[in-house]
This record gives C-alpha cells, structure tokens and sequence, in this order.
C-alpha cells in the first residue's frame, strides 16, 4: 500500500494588512476542512524560533507556502532555511486576476471576505492534489 | 534528545521513548536511582496534550501506590490525571512545574519530570510496567489512531 | 527610538493562542492606541528583510506570543531588537481559567473575550512605556 505523504502548508502571518488575514483565514479553511486529512501546518515563525522539526519537514515533504502580498515571506523563508517550495500561492496576485479587493479590516473578516477565503482555499486545494498527484 | 531513544515519526511530529527507562499505558515513565523513583509524562503524552498551563502536584510524604493518581496536569485542551507508575512514598515534587508547567512540553524526560517517590516493592511494580520496546509499540498504535488528533495541536 | 511602540504578534496559525494575540494586537494598534502603537509582520523578520529589521531595532518592542515557544519574542531578538515587554497568551489563561478557547481560525466567545482582556493589559503596557521613554 502506498500511502502519500501529508503535504504541509505555511502561511504568512500577515499582520500589515487584510490580505495577511485572507491567507491566514484561506489556509485554516484547508487545513481543518477542505483537504483536513491531506495537509498539515507548519508554523512559519517556528522556523527559526523553534526546533528542527518544521526545517526538516519542509525539506522532507512537499510544502505549499501561501503568502499575502508579492513579499512572498513564507515562500523566501522555506526556501532560505529548508528546500524548495512544491508549489506557492500569492493571493495578491490572484485577486487581482479576479478583480476582487483585499478586506479592508484586517482583524475581523465580513461576509465577503469569508467567501473570497473559501475561493482561495480551492486554490490551495487544487495545488495540494496536484503535489499529491491526486489532480 | 541526547538519552538513547527510539524515534517515531509521524508526518512532522517525531517521538522519543528513551531505552533506559519503564513506562506505564497512562503514559508516565519512570527511572530507578537506588531506591527513589522519578515519575514524568511521555513526550506522546506532553505532544497529544497540548501546552500545559497548570500542574498540580501531590504533598511529599504521601503514600501513592501504583495505578494512584499522583498529581494532575491540565492543557487548554483537557485535564489528566498523573497515574503513577510506582508504589511508595513522594520525596519530593518539582516545584519547578507550578511557575514553568511548560517544562512539561519541552523537557519531558528532563526537567519536566513530576514526582520523586522511595520505593515499596519495585519487583512486583515491574510486573506491570512496560519496558521501552514495549511502550513503543504501544504508542505507535495509540499515534497512528491518534493522527486526526495531532491535527489539531500544531 | 521610533516614535511608535511596535508590537508584534506571533499570530501562530496551529492554535487559538495565536490568533488571540493576534486578534489583541489589532484591537490596541487600529482601536485602543492607533496614535502609539503600530504592528508589522513576523513573517518579514523570517524572511531577513532588512526595513523590518531596522524598524525592529529602533522601536520599543512589545512581543506578543501564544505559547511558550515564544517565537515572537525570539524572532524580535535575532533581529538586534530589544523586547521592552513581553505577554503569552497562555499565561492570560491562567488567569482565566473559565475562558479555554476552542477555535482558532475565527475566535469564539471565550477567545473574544480573552482577546480584550490581553488588548487591554497590551494598551496599558504601551502607556506605561511611553512616559518611562520621555
């Protein structure tokens, strides 16, 4: 039986504005719902604040970094302290391909900015089964 | 982790059992110097728990036997009970534990460890004791079912 | 010294500790202090960027962590910044020991509740710093 690794999945923390919190929100909504039994966090900050574990993870298993804004902070991280990221999602970037704002409050998310969350968990859903290879 | 220890990974978590000691299916080890005892919590156990934010702790001179509850240790997540693993009289408790509870997470074989107890009758203790192979086994089962659960730690 | 304290949240993703420091700090910089107090990401002292460096090591620093691994803090230090006060959430919990948060990814009531206890402690903590720089 070949059973597939868990592919792990960093977000930024986002604090300067909405779109940290869109991240933040999108990848909660993967990691508990949308693709619960495929994914596992890692926790950005522990990278260098923590023990070897999530370095050694993202450098042993495929890891999707979702990142806020075109900084890209969780991407450059991984990349700088474990291996190449397996996939990235830059939800700028996509929602200026939708044509949609970033919330505007960053601690409290509206109805809208739920729904845009759950569009871009899709997003990482679909990269997630691609790494896999379940697309 | 510098004790001898068997490693068991799950997805990012890794768990170590170190060789040289005894362990209960509550989860506690136990380590033998002379006739004192030192009584902690696994590093599966401190991992499936959580941060710990309290632990209470048993008077010294308390008579415990083994299967007793000796203390408690209580997360965001739930609140257990320490089952000790050994018979005997408490010696000393690690006081340490009341103002740094998270000693409990990030040394639980080291500093994190609850109680020290003069032992009664280890022969017939060990009896009901599982030795490392043992609790390893043990706890590779209780993880791989336990996996959804570690979903939820971190 | 930035004119502003910077108070930075380890807005740790895997529990409701850190959505709860979160949550505080956005309450003290956009609500309780917005003229004292400013935030910026932790995501960018991982990173290695230089401008949050630099604003890390000429702030006061509040760091504000969910647990005891204190990444905040840490990663506020690996930066040369200095950590003029320092709260963790669970810590917070201890003195409440009625209000265990259950969510992470949005706060429920005990995390709301928690969440305005520590932006109130956070905000007397950023007065506190103000008068003792003058």
């Amino acid at each position: 039986m070949n059973i597939k690794p868990k592919v792990g999945v960093v977000s930024c923390s986002g604090e300067c504005c909405g779109l940290g919190t869109l991240s933040r929100v999108a990848t909660r909504l993967v990691l508990e719902d949308v693709r619960a039994e495929d994914t596992v966090t890692i926790c950005l900050p522990l990278f260098l604040a923590g023990s070897e574990q999530e370095r050694e993870f993202a450098r042993e298993f495929p890891t999707i970094a979702v990142d806020g804004c075109h900084k890209l902070c969780a991407k450059k991280a991984i990349e700088k302290y474990s291996a190449s990221t397996a996939a990235s999602v830059d939800v700028e970037a996509i929602l200026e391909e939708w044509r949609e704002k970033a919330p505007s409050d960053r601690r409290e998310m509206d109805s809208v900015g739920i729904r845009l969350a759950e569009r871009i968990a899709e997003v990482i859903a679909e990269k997630v089964d691609k790494v896999r290879g379940d697309a | 982790m510098a004790e001898n220890s068997f490693e068991f990974k799950i997805d990012k978590w890794v768990f170590h059992v170190p060789r040289e000691r005894y362990y209960n299916e509550n989860d506690s080890w136990v380590t033998i110097d002379g006739n004192i005892a030192t009584v902690g919590i696994t590093d599966f156990r401190q991992t499936m728990v959580g941060d710990i934010i309290f632990v209470e702790l048993p008077e010294p001179g308390k008579a415990v036997e083994q299967f007793d509850e000796a203390g408690s240790y209580e997360s965001n997540k739930t609140l257990l009970d320490l089952i000790s693993p050994i018979s005997g009289v408490i010696k000393e408790v690690n006081e340490k534990l009341i103002d740094k509870p998270e000693l409990v997470n990030h040394d639980p074989y080291g500093d994190g460890w609850f109680i020290k107890v003069e032992i009664k009758d280890f022969v017939s203790n060990k009896e009901n004791l599982l030795n490392a192979e043992g609790y390893f086994d043990y706890m590779k089962r209780k993880a791989e079912e336990e996996n959804k659960k570690l979903k939820g730690i971190l | 010294m930035g004119k502003k304290t910077l108070i930075i949240p380890c807005s740790g993703i895997g529990k409701a500790f850190g959505s709860i420091g979160r949550d505080a700090t956005f309450r003290v910089v956009d609500e309780l202090r917005p003229e004292k107090a400013e935030t910026n990401c932790l995501s960018l002292l991982v990173m290695g960027d230089e401008d949050a460096k630099r604003q890390v090591q000429m702030s006061r620093c509040i760091a504000v962590d969910g647990c005891s691994f204190e990444c905040s803090k840490k990663n506020i230090e690996m930066a040369g910044g200095t950590v003029s006060a320092h709260f963790r959430v669970m810590d917070l919990l201890r003195n409440h020991r009625d209000l265990k948060p259950t969510t992470v990814t949005f706060l429920d009531e005990n995390g709301v509740k928690l969440s305005k206890f520590l932006a109130d402690e956070i905000a007397e903590k950023v007065d506190e710093l103000e008068v003792e720089a003058e």
